[in-house]
């Protein structure tokens, strides 16, 4: 049996590891992936708050969740193309014709 | 069924399926009427909504008009929201077609973008259910993705969209997660079920958790400190009508969601968030303010020039009353008279050109008088010069935090409006004193002169005469508070 608690630290610690992977990895398609987890990690909070309080609210959302990040990362990857074709670098670090 | 309550987003919807559908079966037709066709259609449709009240007239003021299992609410902030939505989106397709040359083959693809911005920012405005709140969100952000990388020749305008987009996307995905922890705590989605469990005496860490992890979210949207630093950077590398759609339409999406989260939902948690977004205030009219002085290309002048105007708002919503949050309607419907005219003049200073150093505008005044002097109303509105509709939204800010006794904030409020004069009064001082790098004469057509003269006279008449629209921004938050 698995409790909402446990669900929470497993989502919690995805959460930390997509955040880190945003702020220190240099590699866009990396940071994507990273934001792939970010939102995976609260589609399993979700899921697992959703068997905690028995209805089905979380689950639903975690559908809505998963088509929205398909259309984002479509997006995403597309403006990466973009970017390679124009710059050929995937790295954050040489993006930097505006300064921060 | 409630479906009747969704008349003007599905007219949109209609319209965007529309617009796509010519344009694929009919290619003869040139792309330039298509999308002024579809800006006639648009302003058609905010004229009924304008009139009728999206059909449902004065209803909403009776009751709050629910659907979709209380998902969907339609009052009068959501009739506001829908409204804001919809002139950002006239006035950034306006600009977008002057801006587009002549054989500009995804006119109409930008034009479908922008349409469906505004849809996003319709829905987000009435929902009341973090579903929706999630989806329609996504439905700005991801078409903003796209609109900022549009110029795909251009390194700077697809740098700026990579940028946007990992911040972008981090920021829903932490705001997300605050709705998965909220979600834990209440075990429903919906804003009446939170709002019944954030009102107990001791609310769960959980929802705290949450409410604070969607407050950092919804500010990096707001373009408000500590989460303003992809502001500038987007503002100048995203072709201007872009830009100006940025500045205009995900602020005022940002805004309406946040008052109502906070009002509705998070009603009962006051003690709780206002710290917060008293410290996100001040750090932005700090950041905003500061961050502008040395700002060489106006482009990200007005960015951190947002930065700063958020924090203004956020201090309307920090002072919890009536008068803070209509406060915060007036302000935006002043800052979207005044940025639709300056981002307007850009657009016809530079033409292709996204790079818009300060000192291009030199002797502007004697290139065209008429731009200079739609440059100039609507800098001092934003610079809040009485008696424009910048200063009395000012004033009603000031005036709010002093009620609500934020001495510190409102001193900090005081140095950001004259640090800010400073960089506004810089831009002018260039316009008409400036040695002219540029000296060839502007010709502006009449279809533009005739709009920028009805947003001049919009800043003008909203200061001067602040009575309906204050009174009406007012009848809307008192509205939302007795709920």
């Amino acid at each position: 049996m698995i409790a909402a608690n446990d669900c929470l630290l497993m989502s919690g610690a995805l959460f930390a590891l997509g955040v880190a992977g945003v702020i220190l990895r240099r590699n866009i398609l990396v940071q994507l992936m990273s934001l792939e987890m970010i939102l995976n990690a609260a589609n399993l909070a979700l899921a697992g708050f959703s068997r905690a309080h028995g209805n089905l609210d979380g689950q639903v959302m975690v559908f809505f969740i998963i088509t929205v990040a398909a259309a984002e990362v479509a997006v995403g990857l597309a403006i990466v193309v973009i970017l390679f074709r124009l710059k050929k670098t995937a790295h954050v670090h040489e993006l930097a014709g505006l300064k921060l | 069924m409630e479906i009747h309550l969704l008349k003007s987003e599905m007219a949109v919807a209609l319209l965007m399926g529309w617009l796509l559908l010519v344009d694929l079966f009919m290619p003869r037709i040139p792309k330039r009427y298509l999308a002024r066709t579809a800006v006639v259609f648009l302003l058609g449709i905010t004229g009924w909504l304008v009139w009728t009240g999206a059909g449902v007239g004065e209803r909403w003021m009776e009751g709050v008009l629910v659907g979709g299992g209380g998902m969907f609410v339609l009052d009068g902030l959501a009739l506001w929201g829908k409204e804001f939505a919809f002139w950002a989106a006239l006035f950034a397709m306006v600009a977008g077609m002057r801006f587009a040359g002549k054989d500009d083959d995804h006119l109409v693809e930008r034009v479908f973008l922008q349409l469906a911005a505004c849809l996003g920012m319709m829905l987000l405005a009435s929902a009341s259910h973090f579903a929706l709140v999630f989806v329609a969100l996504e439905l700005v952000t991801v078409v903003f993705y796209v609109l900022v990388a549009s110029r795909r020749h251009d390194g700077l305008s697809v740098e700026a969209g990579v940028k946007y987009l990992i911040y972008g996307a981090m920021s829903s995905g932490v705001m997300l997660y605050g709705m998965a922890l909220v979600y834990g705590a209440t075990g429903s989605l919906g804003f009446a079920e939170t709002a019944r469990v954030a009102a107990q005496p001791t609310p769960p860490m959980l929802l705290k958790m949450g409410l604070l992890l969607m407050l950092a979210g919804l500010g990096f949207k707001l373009a408000a400190a500590p989460f303003h630093w992809w502001a500038p950077d987007v503002y100048e590398g995203a072709p201007t009508p872009v830009t100006a759609f940025l500045a205009t339409l995900s602020k005022g999406a940002g805004f309406v969601l946040l008052v109502r989260m906070l009002t509705v939902a998070f009603g009962g948690m006051k003690e709780f968030w206002l710290p917060v977004i008293g410290v996100m205030a001040g750090l932005s009219l700090l950041f905003g303010s500061l961050g502008g002085i040395s700002q060489t290309s106006l482009k990200r002048l007005m960015g951190y020039s947002s930065v700063a105007h958020t924090g203004f708002m956020l201090l309307g919503v920090a002072a919890v009353s009536c008068a803070g949050l209509g406060g915060v309607l007036y302000y935006l419907t002043g800052y979207l008279l005044a940025n639709a005219l300056v981002f307007g003049v850009m657009c016809e200073t530079s033409g292709e050109n996204p790079y818009q150093e300060i000192r291009e505008y030199a002797g502007l005044g004697a290139r065209s008088r008429w731009l200079a002097g739609a440059l100039l109303i609507g800098l001092l509105s934003l610079s809040g010069i009485p008696p424009l509709a910048g200063f009395v939204a000012k004033l009603l800010m000031f005036k709010a935090a002093w009620q609500g006794g934020m001495t510190v904030l409102l001193g900090i409020a005081l140095l950001a409006a004259v640090v800010s004069l400073y960089y506004y009064l810089n831009v002018i001082r260039h316009m008409y004193a400036g040695e002219p790098v540029l000296t060839d004469g502007l010709r502006v057509p009449y279809g533009v002169k005739l709009l920028q003269g009805a947003l001049a006279a919009g800043v003008v008449a909203v200061g001067f005469f602040p009575g309906p629209w204050w009174d009406g921004s007012l009848m809307i938050v008192r509205a939302l508070a007795g709920r």
